[in-house]
């Protein structure tokens, strides 16, 4: 070799290490700006998207541009053969661009999802969207972007929209421990998934791996205020105890999305990430808002029992389910006390207490967020929904009683309250309720002239909507009959009507039965 | 202003249009029977061999093979990115990788081997050794192109046998899985395609029927004159007519502009047209009503129809205006057709196909017409008659034709196909789309759209119904017993059964197909890897083309130019219609004065031309069309094959003259 060669090629050595060299130092440095990105066990993850970005080299901005151009062409058209992959690639080739994985989350969950028939394909298009968000997190852990967005896929999508029924459903059986030829069914179809992981054991717990506290969790920053541990399900943790009695009929989305959104939030409190396109504010209410809905959800299924277990037919609308059962004494007879029966009524039992628990964490939840001082701006609003979760706990709790009741008159349970505590319950719920009506859904100016009207306050005081609270809780069905006469001599019942929508039938229900107990 | 271009751009239509082969056939006549003759007479196949033989083994000596494994490796790395909707997604998109790298390897190392070949052996006077031998620059031409053709055809056998075995692997996996997953609870949606892919695979070579015709019904004749379209702008009934410019000439007016009337010179469409209120049934719904079960569906809207001329792509030219049509006896429709209408429908002298279409606008009422009673006066000439029977269409959607459910409506697919073999089932593949409007809120048994398919055997009178709940825009697979389908003469009626609308297609892209035979999968792929043979047999003549007269680099260049020049004018071909030097001279000279306005948009006119018939002239590389087929497990036809060999010989053989006559007045031995 002559000296020019041999020239040449130390200098491409020095040149390959000073390359080296410079990128560790970069890698470092984004290390550093990137909070706790790409730890330990999460390499292992990014792999694939490794080595594709290493085969490409400088073609992956082209391919990149192509795939986008191809994907937007085939979702006009409608044709979805290969689409996954492209969509696949995409987030390989842009694994650092979270605006990308946030757009394709909800391009698969809602635009793609739509796309297709049969609700089976649907929420099989859904768990794809789900699965793409699971490997972005795999590889990036504890994003808040992430989490917000797989999140919002189980709350919005799966939980809430016009299919919800039977998405919950189906999340619910997926998650309940699968025989071996459906595990092994999921193991082997290397096309699109049909069904969600497993989250339960045999007992109806959350599967250890999935509350594990992680070691690489991100370090709290100074001042945080939450606890985060990065294990996967760690706010569903709370009602994994015995106590609390698991999940044994399966997880709910609505569960789901309420854990993610906390988890979101324990993330932006403890390292200070910022979401990219909403508030903190925002982020930190939605795990509320979850719960509630998932007590709502809750209540339905047991209510939906309920009506089974005394051998009535289940109407469509779910408002429909509640005078079914709302004035028979608590000592009526069901039709039949086999098993299924006996099944029903263990459902019931179940998803009465889990309302009653998840609404009270969600008025907690409310209650925290609307004293954070950073988003006091919103108090107000809060005030409502804590006002809300707090009478559907109250409810909940007292259907629980008064139905554990009829179970027990039938022999399906033990320990009946007395119908003075059945009173007591529903009387709380229905103060709450008042309460909640009187002070979030009257109109202001119909306060301020029916109000102080209605019911005497001690000299000195005015009776309005924020000393409501220091009336006694007797005096408001007065000002609530003073309040409807109101309106309907101004001809506008259908405001208050509209108002109270959101609670008017358990309002309803609960007089109905402190009405049947004080008989 | 003065012609700035050759006047190529001003050749009558029938020599330009007909340019590559005028040119072809010059070529290799002037070429072989002109100035080679003598070499001609001496061409020996034997020598031609043994120059091929040394280029041949050249090649392997430099390694080419060695590629392949690099292919393969790649192939399996794309493979595991994969993410597919189903199973038989998952075969075309590995059919696909396998295919596409085959292809794109064969093409690089035939230009790269064939585009160096002739320079290095020139530069480096290895030429001298087969020059100075008594071989004619023919023989050695030929002798490359069969060298590297050899070499190409080896790497198409290891990547050929490569693809079939990792595809009867991935078609063994995905069944397996297929089984697994049939044991458990699968929707029952998907149930019936995972079990025609559990019984038959996943790898075919379909040989498909297509229907010959499909006709969309307000609702199912019962017999041959109770033909009717639906209103609401759902259903268009059209009649063809064939039509020539000079039978229309511009009539003497006495002034123009707008508003401007019929006259006495124009002609005239006569139409028989009579409606009928719908007797629509409401749809089955689980819960009874009080209501008639039969009324129209909006009393208030006016039995009518809107008359549409359009052109053979069944575009709408120019609108006839909206008629009444009262229900009760046949009512004669009178529409004009100005000069003005005429220019637009035809545009240039010569037959042409247009289309009179009768779309029927009421709502509540449905409409109909015959060819018998549709005519056109002409001022000057006998009447023109349509020259096919009418064609009943539905309105055009995302997925074609759209057949609305939950009421009467009827599309009829026609099939004709004599040489049916004899089976006790025949299969069947449906692909259509879904537009729902259905209750969200329902089950999914309820939820599922529902098409019932009622086969009528014209031979035998048998009939067989089938109910489907398809996927949107995917292929579901079924079969039909014997008596229903035997002859191969008969219809299949399509209800949809729930709310919503149905997208059907005729043609070649047909939603409903009848598999005729299954040709199998290996015999299929070494179709396909034919075609890229042919292919790689033009490359090489190209590549060894250009190198006779250019340097390596270059020749590689332009050989890709030739390849790729007409695929990249049909690219632009949206953009440069007529009118597109008018467009780019308003876009980038608005305001100049008309002298520059003028030239601007002349001039781009007669470049776009030019590069129209230069392209024409350049190969057509779109019709080696090896994966199309294959990937939708549908036999590669022979069609597919006679139009690869045509390019690669109709464009070989005049380039392989042109490569032999420069090669022979080029000096490259002493």
């Amino acid at each position: 070799m002559n000296r020019g060669r041999k020239s040449l090629v130390i200098l491409l050595i020095i040149s390959i290490l000073a390359v080296g060299l410079t990128r560790a130092m970069v890698y470092a440095q984004r290390q550093s700006i990137e909070v706790e990105r790409r730890r330990s066990s999460t390499h292992l993850a990014g792999v694939d998207t490794f080595a594709l970005g290493l085969i490409l080299g400088g073609l992956r901005g082209p391919l990149v541009m192509f795939l986008w151009t191809s994907i937007e062409n085939q979702k006009t058209e409608k044709n979805l053969e290969n689409i996954d992959t492209k969509i696949e690639m995409v987030r390989m080739l842009q694994p650092q661009f979270m605006s990308v994985h946030i757009f394709q989350i909800w391009n698969k969950a809602y635009n793609l999802s739509v796309q297709v028939a049969s609700l089976a394909n649907k929420y099989s298009m859904i768990l794809s969207a789900l699965e793409y968000g699971r490997k972005v997190d795999a590889e990036q852990r504890d994003n808040l972007n992430i989490l917000a967005a797989l999140a919002e896929t189980y709350f919005q999508k799966l939980g809430s929209s016009a299919e919800k029924n039977y998405y919950i459903q189906r999340v619910r059986q997926d998650s309940l421990p699968q025989p071996a030829a459906r595990r092994d069914a999921r193991r082997d179809i290397a096309w699109q998934v049909t069904q969600h992981d497993t989250l339960l054991d045999e007992k109806g717990f959350l599967l250890p791996n999935l509350i594990q506290p992680r070691a690489d969790r991100p370090k709290p920053r100074p001042g945080s205020t939450m606890d985060y541990d990065g294990s996967d399900l760690q706010y569903l943790r709370q009602f994994n105890t015995p106590e609390a009695g698991g999940f044994p009929y399966g997880v709910s989305p609505l569960a789901l999305g309420y854990n993610y959104y906390k988890r979101a939030a324990a993330v932006m409190n403890t390292t200070g990430q910022k979401h990219l396109y909403v508030s903190d504010g925002v982020v930190d209410s939605r795990p509320g808002i979850v719960l509630r809905a998932w007590a709502e959800e809750e209540m339905e299924r047991a209510r939906r029992q309920e009506v089974s277990s005394f051998g009535k037919a289940l109407p469509e609308d779910r408002w429909a389910l509640e005078p079914l059962t709302a004035i028979m004494p608590p000592n009526a007879k069901m039709p039949a006390t086999d098993e299924k029966t006996r099944r029903a009524v263990a459902e019931a039992l179940f998803g009465y207490r889990r309302a009653s628990k998840v609404a009270k964490i969600a008025a907690a939840d409310f209650d925290q967020h609307a004293k954070n001082e950073a988003f006091a701006e919103n108090t107000n609003t809060y005030l409502y929904h804590i006002d809300t979760a707090e009478a559907l706990s109250a409810m909940a709790a007292a259907d629980f009683a008064y139905f554990n009741a009829m179970a027990a008159a039938n022999g399906l349970a033990s320990n009946p309250a007395s119908n003075d505590e059945l009173a007591a319950l529903y009387q709380k719920a229905v103060d709450l309720y008042y309460y909640a009506l009187l002070r979030h859904d009257v109109e202001d100016e119909i306060a301020a002239a029916v109000y102080p009207r209605a019911a005497q306050m001690p000299p000195g005081k005015a009776l309005n909507k924020a000393t409501l609270r220091e009336v006694d809780p007797k005096l408001y069905p007065a000002i609530y009959e003073a309040t409807v006469a109101e309106y309907q001599r101004t001809g506008r019942s259908g405001v208050l009507e509209e108002a109270t929508s959101e609670y008017s039938h358990y309002f309803e229900r609960a007089r109905q039965r402190l009405a049947t107990l004080k008989r | 202003m003065p012609r700035i271009l050759p006047p190529i751009s001003d050749l009558p239509a029938l020599i330009s249009n007909n340019m590559a082969m005028i040119v072809a056939i010059v070529i290799v006549l002037v070429g072989l029977l002109g100035i080679g003759l003598k070499d001609v007479l001496r061409f020996s196949l034997t020598r031609s061999w043994a120059i091929s033989g040394v280029c041949f083994r050249q090649s392997i000596r430099r390694r080419v093979l060695w590629l392949t494994p690099l292919v393969i490796l790649g192939v399996l790395t794309v493979s595991q990115f994969q993410k597919p909707v189903d199973p038989q997604d998952a075969i075309r998109q590995i059919t696909s990788y396998c295919l596409f790298a085959t292809g794109l390897l064969v093409a690089m190392v035939t230009i790269i081997l064939a585009c160096t070949n002739l320079p290095q052996e020139i530069e480096n006077r290895v030429i001298y050794t087969v020059a100075t031998k008594p071989t004619t620059r023919l023989e050695i031409v030929v002798g490359k192109v069969i060298g590297f053709v050899r070499v190409s055809f080896w790497i198409l056998v290891i990547m050929g046998l490569f693809s079939w075995g990792y595809l009867r692997y991935s078609d063994w996996r995905l069944r397996a899985a297929i089984r697994t997953q049939l044991a458990d609870n699968v929707d029952p949606i998907s149930r019936p395609t995972l079990e025609y892919y559990r019984d038959r695979g996943t790898l075919h070579a379909r040989e498909l029927v297509l229907p010959t015709r499909l006709s969309l019904y307000s609702h199912e004749p019962v017999n041959p004159d109770d033909k009717w379209t639906a209103g609401s702008g759902e259903g268009e009934i059209l009649v063809q007519f064939e039509l020539d410019r000079a039978q229309l000439p511009p009539p003497a007016r006495s002034a123009i502009g707008p508003g401007l009337m019929a006259k006495q010179g124009d002609a005239q469409l006569v139409l028989l047209v009579k409606s009928q209120a719908v007797t629509e049934l409401k749809p089955a719904t689980t819960s009874p009503t009080t209501a008639p079960a039969t009324q129209p569906v909006n009393p208030r809207a006016k039995p009518s129809v809107m008359i549409d001329f359009r052109n053979a792509n069944f575009d709408s030219v120019v609108p006839g205006g909206l008629h009444d049509v009262p229900p009760g006896d046949w009512r004669e429709l009178r529409v004009p057709i100005t000069s003005e209408m005429i220019e637009k429908l035809l545009p240039t002298s010569g037959p042409r196909l247009i289309y009179v279409v009768v779309v029927g606008m009421g709502e509540g009422y449905e409409y109909t017409t015959n060819r018998n009673y549709v005519r056109i006066d002409l001022p000057s000439a006998p009447p023109a008659f349509p020259n096919a029977e009418v064609l009943f269409g539905g309105r055009i959607g995302q997925y074609g034709q759209q057949l609305k459910g939950g009421g009467q409506r009827v599309a009829k697919f026609e099939f004709h196909d004599e040489q049916l073999p004899a089976r006790n089932f025949y299969p069947f593949e449906l692909r259509v789309g879904l537009e729902s409007a259905r209750n969200e809120d329902a089950a999914d048994e309820d939820y599922a759209t529902k098409i019932t398919l009622d086969f009528f055997n014209r031979t035998n009178g048998k009939r067989e119904t089938k109910v489907l709940s398809p996927e949107n825009n995917r292929p579901i697979y079924f079969d039909v017993p014997s008596a229903a389908v035997v002859g191969g003469q008969f219809d299949v009626i399509v209800k949809m059964r729930t709310n919503g609308w149905v997208g059907m297609r005729p043609g070649k892209f047909a939603s409903m197909k009848l598999v005729r035979n299954d040709q199998g999968f290996a015999w299929n792929l070494i179709k396909s890897l034919a075609v890229l043979w042919l292919m790689s047999l033009l490359v090489t003549i190209i590549s060894i083309f250009c190198s006779t007269f250019l340097s390596w680099p270059i020749a590689v260049v332009l050989t890709l130019v030739i390849l790729f020049g007409r695929w990249g004018a049909m690219q632009l071909g949206d953009v440069t219609d007529a009118g597109f030097g008018r467009r780019v001279a308003e876009d980038m000279f608005k305001g100049s004065n008309a002298a520059t306005y003028r030239t601007v948009s002349e001039t781009v006119d007669i470049l776009v031309k030019t590069m129209g018939i230069v392209s024409s002239v350049l190969p057509d590389v779109s019709q080696f069309a090896a994966l199309e087929d294959i990937q939708q497990g549908v036999a590669v036809p022979p069609a597919t094959l006679l139009a690869s060999l045509q390019v690669a010989l109709g464009f070989g053989i005049p380039l392989l003259v042109l490569a032999y006559i420069f090669l022979k007045y080029k000096e490259v031995a002493p």
